[in-house]
């Protein structure tokens, strides 16, 4: 099984979401984006979008360190599986945690099986390989999610980055608007003073 | 550490037209930052692992007695193991995280030659009306 790497997407040039999470639409000429439009709720939205997006971006920044501790965690059971399936034949001690920092010693002797936690209290026997088979499966869908996450926050991020750019050139916009009239105004009256 | 054009309220504004092509790069080049502080932080960690892996491993080289048995941490519990199986535990621990290493300096590296050609596309054509934070 080859390793994916997840975060490759990141390079491309156009990424999408991988769940649909709208996105913004870029302004290709802010005259006529503004035209009938007044400026401070131009303003107003784009501030809106601005913090909608960082809070998609937090909330999956969050998911991302949740998955991937997920994933390291199943690999650790994936890397014991195999280690305990290679000891087999063996006999050992194994020091196991009774409660919170408190911890005693089993004899394990040739194990047959091992016993997976599935949650909501059940704890099922497995062979060797079945057990590994079960752990692979749930990590595959845990890098998957992973994926998809990473992906949607690559374009999280891009329609924040697009958002920044669109204020400032609203922004920009609107002074050199301003200053356009500032001179236009002063000309007039240096033209009044002249007559 | 986010990239931004910048809002310039200095005496001088260029107008130059952004296009749909150079805010895609724009985006690039936030969404590749984002992801080197990332790696930047992970390499952190890593390290650090490793740091304290090296010194575990110059533990057990010290232990004498062959017969010593080590406890293993593995998930919540340990496993006891003689010498030499906790040397190639703590070995094969230590080669996973160097290639880890090698990889995020491999993307590090990837995300800079990507960083330096956008840059010069970038500044190229917004002049100082852009600011490309690293």
């Amino acid at each position: 099984m080859t390793e994916v790497d997840p975060y490759k997407i990141l390079f491309e040039q156009d990424i999408k979401s991988a769940s649909n999470i709208p996105s913004v639409t870029f302004i290709s000429n802010v005259d006529d984006f503004l035209k009938d439009k007044v400026i401070d709720e131009v303003f107003n939205r784009l501030q809106e979008a601005h913090q909608k997006y960082k809070y998609y971006e937090s909330k999956l920044t969050n998911n991302v360190s949740l998955l991937t501790v997920r994933a390291k965690q199943l690999q650790e059971s994936l890397d014991i599986v195999e280690r305990v399936e290679k000891k087999k034949d063996d006999t050992y001690n194994v020091q196991y945690e009774l409660s919170e920092g408190v911890y005693s010693s089993a004899e394990v002797k040739e194990p047959k099986s091992i016993y997976l936690w599935l949650g909501a209290n059940v704890m099922l026997e497995y062979s060797f390989e079945e057990a590994g088979e079960v752990l692979r499966k749930n990590k595959e869908s845990v890098d998957r999610q992973l994926k998809e996450t990473i992906q949607d926050l690559g374009f999280v991020k891009d329609q924040i980055t697009t958002t920044d750019v669109n204020i400032s050139r609203v922004y920009n916009y609107d002074v050199l608007q301003k200053r356009k009239q500032k001179q236009n105004k002063g000309r007039e009256e240096e033209e009044e003073e002249e007559k | 550490m986010s990239t931004k054009n910048m809002i310039n309220k200095g005496e001088e504004i260029i107008e130059t037209e952004v296009s749909a092509d150079d805010q895609k790069l724009i985006n690039l080049f936030g969404r590749l930052n984002n992801r080197k502080h990332e790696l930047l932080r992970e390499k952190k960690v890593k390290q650090e692992e490793l740091e304290k892996a090296t010194d575990a491993n110059d533990d057990i080289f010290l232990v004498d007695d062959e017969d010593t048995k080590f406890q293993y941490s593995m998930g919540e519990a340990f496993l006891e193991l003689n010498k030499e199986e906790t040397e190639e535990m703590v070995n094969s621990y230590i080669s996973k995280l160097e290639s880890s290493i090698e990889k995020i300096d491999q993307d590090l590296q990837d995300i800079s030659d990507k960083h330096n050609e956008l840059k010069v596309i970038l500044y190229g054509k917004f002049k100082n009306s852009i600011n490309l934070e690293e």
